[in-house]
């Protein structure tokens, strides 16, 4: 390094000048206003703009609606049988049909979305804390201790991941756990091969940050390191944060519905918009019984396109640099 | 080591730090490369020395000795810093945390990135304080906006709330002298703080920086490579060549009459104004030797 006071060894990346650069009058607009606005309700305000991020936004909503208040509202629990009016097809008592026990479809529906995004938001609130604890420390820190942290996460990264998964459930369903705790099993199993990726990419966010004159700054003025780290560090990560934690939500769902599609993840009882799919594995089913597995496809589809364009759009706002 | 000047052999006030026999090297491919090599000087009270030298000659990574800021893989080979007879080099943890910002700040060439953007200008002035004292969040706004109105910004309620990108390259150079000073240290190290300011700006940075200096007596440690400056801001002067000083004195005898032939060729290198030539006098191989090899004149 030259000693000549170049102290900016990296063009360290500036998250905030995304959401910034556009408004450069809007300190001045916003106080003449009154209120000031965050940067934080800048962008959001900014967001909502997008007719793509609005609208994703509102069949999020309408899921979450969907899944949690839903259930309470049709009138039935989703375990009575009925068998006289087994394989019903919908009518105005069950609007989408009975399935092979005569339970109602419709609140058996809602009920695997709660369970389907649950583990969906739990297993990413996992991944993303393992991701970003371990991210920042190995980026931070660097030497032996980042070493040992991106050699385990790229273990774990060259094994394709829904295999990895299905070789693990196969070993944890020969335990014989019961039903509920298979939940959390699968939330777990999750978040253990969701966590590599997001540690990567933070870490090299990091790796670039920490070379910032800012944080230089900081360690000028007598701040801790955790300080630095956690303080200082981790909300110049954060929009990049959000947006792969939005991202990872949906792969969550998705494979978690794979897993329970093929019977190794939550299992009957239970339901799941995955193991309610496997429906259409029986022949009669598929040719008969359409009820049984187009609305959980139909959720699922809904879900994930939402998820994901929500995503793409939260994207555009905090990190323009990754626009194609 | 280095030529001990007449104004050295006058002045003994007490130190305020000491720099001795300061080594500083680089891992390079099959060995080392000593950057800093075998340094003293020393920053007495109320005094400004300036440190010139080329790009390369080892003047930021001096300055950041002085707080035990250099990364790796650099390495502080020998020497002390003494604050208060205590060396700095030596401190570990909290006791260094409390050197840096409380007893010693420090400003930087980029001031549009010297503060982190995700933050207003406010919270990071409050939480320096906070770091330092044990002040109540009131007291420490309060003094935060005086701060801003002691390094000339106007309306301090309104730039509290402001992001750095809401702010100017010249204003937020003097936010980050406010942050620096907030918690009175004693030494400021002002490493290229003008480098990257328009002229105006430059001058109005110097003005401020001197007025501080005469408000709040500390010492300053400044460094460039624009000798302009340092003839105006400087008392006494380090000039350094490949991680030697080379010649120190005092800023009138350094202009007047340099002493060893690199500060003399680094003078002739100067454009001056009203003077026209075809081609600026460089600085021949012959002195560079002279001046890497560490012998004074």
């Amino acid at each position: 390094m030259s000693g000549g006071g170049e102290l900016i060894v990296s063009q360290a990346v500036d998250p905030e000048i995304g959401p910034g650069q556009p408004h450069p009058d809007a300190g001045a607009r916003s106080a003449r206003g009154g209120r000031r606005r965050s940067l934080w309700g800048e962008s959001f305000a900014r967001l909502l703009r997008m007719p793509a991020a609005s609208i994703s936004l509102a069949a999020l909503v309408f899921m979450l609606l969907f899944s949690f208040v839903g259930p309470l509202l049709t009138g039935y629990t989703g375990d009575e049988l009925n068998l006289p009016i087994a394989n019903h097809i919908p009518t105005m008592d069950h609007p989408l049909g009975t399935d092979e026990y005569g339970r109602d479809v419709l609140t058996r529906l809602m009920l695997a979305g709660r369970i389907s995004l649950t583990i969906g938001i739990a297993s990413m609130l996992l991944s993303l804390l393992l991701g970003a604890v371990l991210g920042i420390i190995a980026g931070y820190y660097g030497g032996i201790v980042d070493s040992i942290i991106m050699r385990v996460a790229d273990l774990l990264m060259s094994i394709p991941g829904l295999p990895l998964l299905i070789v693990m459930a196969a070993v944890l369903s020969e335990l014989k756990v019961d039903p509920s705790s298979r939940i959390y099993i699968v939330m777990l199993l999750l978040s253990a091969i969701g966590w590599p990726s997001l540690a990567r990419l933070i870490r090299g966010q990091v790796l670039s940050l920490r070379e910032a004159p800012y944080m230089k700054a900081a360690e000028v003025l007598g701040l801790s390191a955790a300080s630095r780290q956690f303080r200082h560090l981790l909300p110049n990560v954060m929009p990049l944060l959000i947006v792969v934690a939005t991202l990872s939500t949906a792969s969550g769902v998705l494979s978690e519905s794979a897993l329970s599609f093929l019977g190794l993840g939550v299992v009957p009882p239970n339901a799941s918009w995955g193991n309610m799919i496997s429906a259409a594995n029986n022949l009669i089913d598929f040719q008969q019984h359409w009820w049984l597995w187009v609305p959980p496809g139909v959720a699922l589809l809904i879900t994930i396109a939402a998820i994901n364009v929500f995503g793409d759009r939260l994207r555009d706002v905090f990190d323009p640099r990754m626009r194609k | 080591m280095s030529a001990v000047t007449a104004e050295e052999a006058l002045g003994r006030e007490e130190a305020l730090v000491r720099v001795e026999e300061l080594t500083v090297r680089f891992p390079v491919e099959g060995g080392h490369r000593t950057v800093v090599d075998d340094v003293s000087f020393e920053v007495r009270p109320g005094e400004v020395l300036g440190i010139v030298g080329e790009s390369g000659s080892g003047k930021s990574i001096t300055s950041l000795s002085l707080l035990n800021l250099v990364d790796d893989p650099g390495e502080i080979v020998s020497g002390r810093v003494l604050l208060d007879g205590k060396d700095v080099l030596k401190m570990r943890g909290t006791a260094l945390q409390r050197v840096r910002g409380a007893d010693i700040g420090m400003i930087f060439q980029e001031p549009m990135r010297s503060l982190n953007p995700v933050f207003t200008i406010g919270k990071q002035l409050i939480e320096t304080i906070r770091a330092h004292e044990d002040v109540k969040p009131a007291d420490a706004y309060d003094r935060s906006v005086d701060w801003l109105r002691r390094v000339g910004l106007p309306n301090p309620e309104r730039v509290m709330r402001s992001y750095p990108h809401e702010m100017s390259g010249g204003m937020l150079q003097r936010a980050m002298i406010a942050v620096a000073l907030c918690c009175r240290p004693r030494l400021l190290i002002a490493d290229e703080p003008t480098t990257a300011l328009d002229v105006t700006i430059q001058a109005q940075i110097i003005d401020l920086l001197l007025d501080l200096r005469d408000e709040t007596g500390m010492a300053m440690l400044f460094i460039t490579h624009d000798l302009g400056v340092i003839a105006e801001v400087a008392d006494s002067v380090l000039v350094m060549y490949g991680g030697h000083v080379v010649e120190r004195g005092d800023v009138f005898s350094l202009f007047d009459d340099p002493q060893h032939p690199y500060t003399d060729a680094l003078l002739k290198a100067r454009p001056m104004p009203g003077q026209r030539l075809d081609r600026l006098p460089t600085i021949s191989d012959e002195v560079r030797r002279i001046a890497a090899a560490g012998v004074t004149a």
